[in-house]
């Protein structure tokens, strides 16, 4: 797999867990906060992944390189996550930061 | 000079003619190039109908991401980001069709010079397909253009030979170069795990929005049913199956049979992507062996093509609500 594929792959991942476990996360949202947060979250994971795939992550400069590396490990974090949704917070606080670098991957490769 | 030396003279011209006739045919067999034009020509369509496919998908796709927002709680009406994606998407994948539908003309002109020699036909579809690559290639930007550009350029350009079978070898290798520039283009552009991914994405919609409408009692389960069990002349009692989505046992039943169509279905687009490629290869493969002078085999191309056509066949039955 190139550098460019596991860029969408990454990207991919993040959505995909994000909306896979949607449902479940809506459930378990304590607050209208917190179900606003979740909603806010999945559609910004829903336009990075769109973008990816638009742009088809042409580059594959060392910044993007780095910045997968850490969108890799988040989205690790996220799967682990999603086994107990009991802590609804600190499950959106790992969501906010996978979703920022699955953003700033497309933002970076469109470069 | 007497009349025995000007025939002898005829002869001889008639003679080196001849050979020279047979030199310029020898190694081209214009029958197996014309049956190659014939599977190549039909080979190129049906690969552009499979991004067409795709692209009208994308349209059900958005359709459906309004329909889900309007019932599911949380789900949110696309973007504007979104939907500006979608149709740089579509742009994408209306140039590549256009693409493949330049290189199905060029594949009937090449038909054309084989039958009867029709070199202006080939020259003028080589030439508007390099110009629809080139607009791909110029949407992706210069970095992927340089190498496309020289495969391009060697496919463009006038059809040389003196003789039938000399031109039909001359455009054979201006479409391998066609050929092997669409495989360097599309390769360069990482498009695999794109249209794999969005291709995907799509069934997986198709199928939540399907498994909602199932559950919710919205939508009849009567044409999965009436295939399965109409058997052995048994028949589905039509009034009892209007109440099949309240039966957990059933209602479950067919939730499982919708997850277990929807992986046939992103199975098959997976497997039609590759094979689309893989017959772009083939035909390669096939224009050297016919300018070579050896036999060709279409087989391959064939199975390769029942594949894509799996694909287009599937996502048309979709919209026709088989």
């Amino acid at each position: 797999m190139s550098a460019d594929d596991k860029n969408l792959k990454e990207v991919e991942r993040t959505y995909k867990l994000i909306k896979g476990s949607f449902d479940t996360a809506y459930q378990n949202c304590e607050t209208d906060e917190q179900k606003e947060r979740l909603i806010v979250l999945r559609d910004a994971a829903r336009d990075a992944y769109f973008k990816g795939i638009a742009e088809n992550l042409s580059d594959s400069h060392d910044l993007v390189k780095e910045t997968i590396k850490e969108l890799g490990a988040k989205n690790d974090e996220i799967q682990k996550a999603l086994k107990s949704l009991k802590d609804i917070s600190a499950f959106l606080n790992i969501v906010t930061a996978g979703v920022k670098l699955a953003a700033a991957v497309v933002t970076l490769a469109a470069v | 000079m007497g009349k025995r030396i000007q025939l002898k003279i005829i002869s001889a011209a008639i003679l080196m003619f001849a050979l020279v006739s047979l030199a310029g045919c020898a190694g081209v067999n214009e029958s197996m190039a014309g049956k190659l034009a014939d599977k190549g020509a039909s080979a190129v369509k049906t690969i552009g109908e499979s991004y067409q496919a795709t692209s009208d998908d994308l349209n059900q796709y958005v359709e459906t991401e309004y329909l889900l927002a309007g019932l599911k709680p949380g789900y949110s009406k696309p973007s504007d980001s979104m939907l500006e994606s979608i149709d740089t998407i579509k742009k994408e994948l209306n140039l590549r069709k256009q693409m493949f539908t330049g290189l199905n003309d060029v594949y009937v002109s090449f038909g054309a010079l084989c039958a009867y020699d029709a070199k202006g036909e080939v020259e003028k579809s080589v030439g508007n397909t390099v110009q629809a690559g080139n607009s791909l290639a110029a949407h992706f930007g210069s970095s992927i253009s340089d190498p496309v550009g020289k495969l391009f350029a060697t496919a463009s350009g006038g059809i040389a030979g003196q003789f039938q079978a000399d031109r039909i070898k001359d455009a054979s290798a201006k479409i391998r170069s066609l050929l092997q520039g669409i495989i360097v283009l599309l390769e360069k552009q990482k498009e695999e795990a794109a249209i794999i991914s969005i291709r995907k994405e799509i069934s997986e919609r198709k199928l939540e929005i399907g498994k909602y409408f199932w559950e919710k009692g919205y939508a009849s389960a009567e044409g999965i049913l009436n295939e399965d069990i109409q058997v052995y002349g048994l028949t589905p009692d039509t009034a009892a199956l209007k109440k099949a989505s309240q039966d957990k046992s059933i209602s479950a039943a067919i939730g499982n049979v919708l997850t277990w169509r929807q992986k046939q279905e992103e199975d098959s687009q997976a497997a039609a992507y590759h094979a689309a490629i893989q017959t772009l290869r083939t035909l390669i493969n096939e224009h050297a062996k016919i300018e070579a002078g050896e036999p060709v085999n279409l087989e391959a191309i064939q199975g390769y093509m029942a594949t894509v056509q799996q694909y287009v066949d599937l996502m048309t039955a979709v919209k026709k609500g088989k």
